[in-house]
């Protein structure tokens, strides 16, 4: 085993690590405290308490919630980077999060959630995030060449499109559904369906070993497409399974948790920092990382102003922008 | 022979930019491509590393239609020495040159074996950058990332070698030590190389045979004395020359003649 492949080790055994620390944090602190030691016999000796209540039924589902859609939104933001060759993309880009939120403030507005029961909302959120993916990739797919510079400029004005969607949905809804939409907006990891639940995991393990499958082209990709195709690497073919995989990653992440931002952004960049540009060892650690940064956030939501809970996404753009823009300072005064 | 072209026509609308180009590049040749600005050098390279499509003829690489040819396939027999991307300045030299490895690894393979890293170091060593490997690539200077660059073409190990204007923004010093290296390649390894070049006289002294590109036709084919004459170069490049023999290479050297009005 060589050095390099050691510090790799190490580095994701480091990651993982921070997984499972913060996990053990996020299942201990909440409104109602619960010690480290008591999560621990909860665990090892599940009876019916109100702690295991609390933990199992509230906790943790909330905890899965956190590392499906932190890890989902990392990678995408790691295989987007990658692809575009550009680090200031990331997963909300393509209007992917726009259209998925366009029509779950749709579905509010009509008030099909009161009708169907709070599940229609992420399959009106998903639906959402393909039609806007297929749009992209249908205007931006010309001769056989899928053009990722006018991919990006067809995203964002996508974006702006259904940002003034949003806009008039609120505009035209009751006061009542208002509120509603604001905080899906703003993001959230409570979700009362388990079976989406499971899914969003599924959904998120699955895109890991994926994009893992590709995780070398990727790395060619860095170098350029005409590099990438002069190393082997059929370019058209792998823009378009990591352009899929990225809007059906960030597509779930929408439908299921609303509008989370920085979490694509900000994860990579740092890991780059840290742990180099080489995506075979970016990719795994942005899913642990990226998991992480969510669930802390998501802990921080819930207890800093107990019992009311904050937006996650709120505390994600604080302190992701924050560090974020500290990094990118450092970058440039290097 | 390595590279057989047979009358391609090919660009990159329904217009074609190279017309009719029929070709042959033998093993162990070094044949340098030369025409003005806009001439299909480029779309030549592109064509036969098969980033465009030909609209009619055929390429040829070791007796095999490159469109029937796997994609991976090829990048083991012919590697591309381009410009080096600015997205990797991050990345340590050996990083770089073990991407040159990725047409060898197999589908399920993520780690570069060791022999990919002992290749990977020889081919530094090769091009004198082996003091460098450890070096990030942004702490390189331009010649020293277009040598890293060589090395990480060679660690595809491949028969065929294309430069796309290798000695473009480099002082003298580099320009010479990256062309003796290509020199040296294929005296000791027998590899053949195609380059694209602007400077004619690097061009003179360096490769077998010259291929002068003119609006996307073959203007001439032949030995740089065939090639290089003036009255080919003014009509090609619409430029007054001098063409002198090198006193020590006897190849020929192209003189401008500069038409500054001294009034």
């Amino acid at each position: 085993m060589n050095q390099k492949t050691i510090k790799w080790f190490f580095y994701t055994f480091v990651c993982l690590s921070i997984l499972i620390i913060t996990s053990i944090f996020s299942l201990s602190v909440g409104a109602s405290g619960i010690s480290l030691l008591d999560v621990f016999f909860a665990i090892i000796n599940r009876s019916s308490s109100l702690q295991n209540t609390i933990l199992f039924d509230i906790r943790l589902p909330r905890l899965l919630v956190g590392i499906a859609v932190g890890g989902a939104l990392a990678i995408s933001g790691v295989i987007l980077q990658g692809m575009f060759r550009n680090p200031l993309v990331d997963p909300y880009t393509f209007g992917i999060s726009g259209g998925a939120g366009a029509m779950v403030c749709i579905c509010m507005a009509l008030g099909l959630h009161r009708l169907f029961g709070v599940w229609i909302m992420p399959i009106f959120g998903f639906i959402g995030s393909m039609i806007v993916m297929l749009i992209v990739y249908y205007l931006s797919f010309k001769k056989g060449i899928l053009r990722i510079h006018g991919m990006l400029l067809i995203g964002v004005m996508i974006s702006f499109i259904s940002s003034s969607f949003i806009m008039l949905t609120m505009a035209l809804s009751k006061t009542e559904d208002l509120q509603g939409i604001v905080f899906w907006i703003m993001g959230s990891l409570q979700e009362p369906n388990t079976s989406l639940i499971y899914l969003s995991i599924a959904i998120s393990i699955i895109g890991c070993v994926v994009s893992f499958l590709f995780v070398k082209d990727l790395n060619a990709l860095s170098l350029g497409e005409e590099e990438a195709h002069h190393l082997g690497v059929d370019v058209e073919k792998t823009k378009t399974i990591f352009f899929i995989l990225a809007s059906i990653l960030t597509g779930m992440c929408v439908s299921i948790s609303g509008i989370i931002g920085f979490v694509g952004l900000f994860v990579p960049h740092v890991l780059r920092l840290l742990i180099g540009n080489d995506h075979r060892i970016l990719l795994i650690n942005s899913f642990f990382i990226g998991s992480s940064f969510l669930i802390f956030c998501d802990s921080i939501a819930r207890v800093i102003i107990a019992p009311i809970e904050l937006p996650v996404g709120v505390v994600t753009g604080i302190i992701g922008g924050s560090v974020f823009i500290y990094i990118l300072n450092r970058r440039i005064s290097r | 022979m390595m590279i057989r072209i047979k009358n391609l026509y090919c660009g990159y609308g329904k217009v074609p930019v190279l017309k009719d180009i029929t070709l042959d590049v033998k093993q162990g040749e070094h044949l340098g491509i030369i025409g003005p600005n806009g001439s299909g050098k480029t779309t030549l390279i592109r064509a036969i590393t098969r980033l465009i499509k030909a609209i009619s003829g055929e390429i040829e690489i070791f007796g095999r239609d490159v469109r029937n040819t796997d994609l991976k396939e090829i990048s083991k027999k012919v590697a591309v020495v381009g410009q080096v991307s600015k997205f990797i300045e991050d990345m340590k030299v050996i990083d770089y040159v073990l991407l040159g490895r990725l047409p060898h690894f197999k589908w399920l393979q993520i780690m570069e074996s060791k022999k990919d890293i002992q290749i990977c170091l020889h081919c530094l060593d090769i091009t004198g950058t082996l003091r460098l490997k450890d070096r990030f690539m942004y702490e390189l200077s331009s010649g020293e990332r277009q040598l890293v660059n060589i090395a990480r073409a060679l660690s595809q190990e491949p028969s065929i070698i294309i430069l796309d204007e290798p000695t473009s923004h480099l002082d003298i010093s580099h320009q010479v030590r990256i062309l003796d290296t290509i020199t040296n390649l294929i005296r000791q390894n027998g590899i053949t190389a195609v380059t694209v070049m602007h400077d004619l006289n690097l061009a003179s002294e360096y490769c077998d045979r010259l291929v002068l590109l003119d609006d996307g036709k073959i203007k001439k084919i032949g030995t740089p004395q065939e090639v290089l004459t003036y009255s080919l170069i003014e009509e090609v490049y619409k430029t007054v020359v001098i063409v002198k023999e090198n006193p020590i290479s006897h190849k020929p050297y192209v003189f401008v003649v500069p038409h500054v009005d001294k009034s």
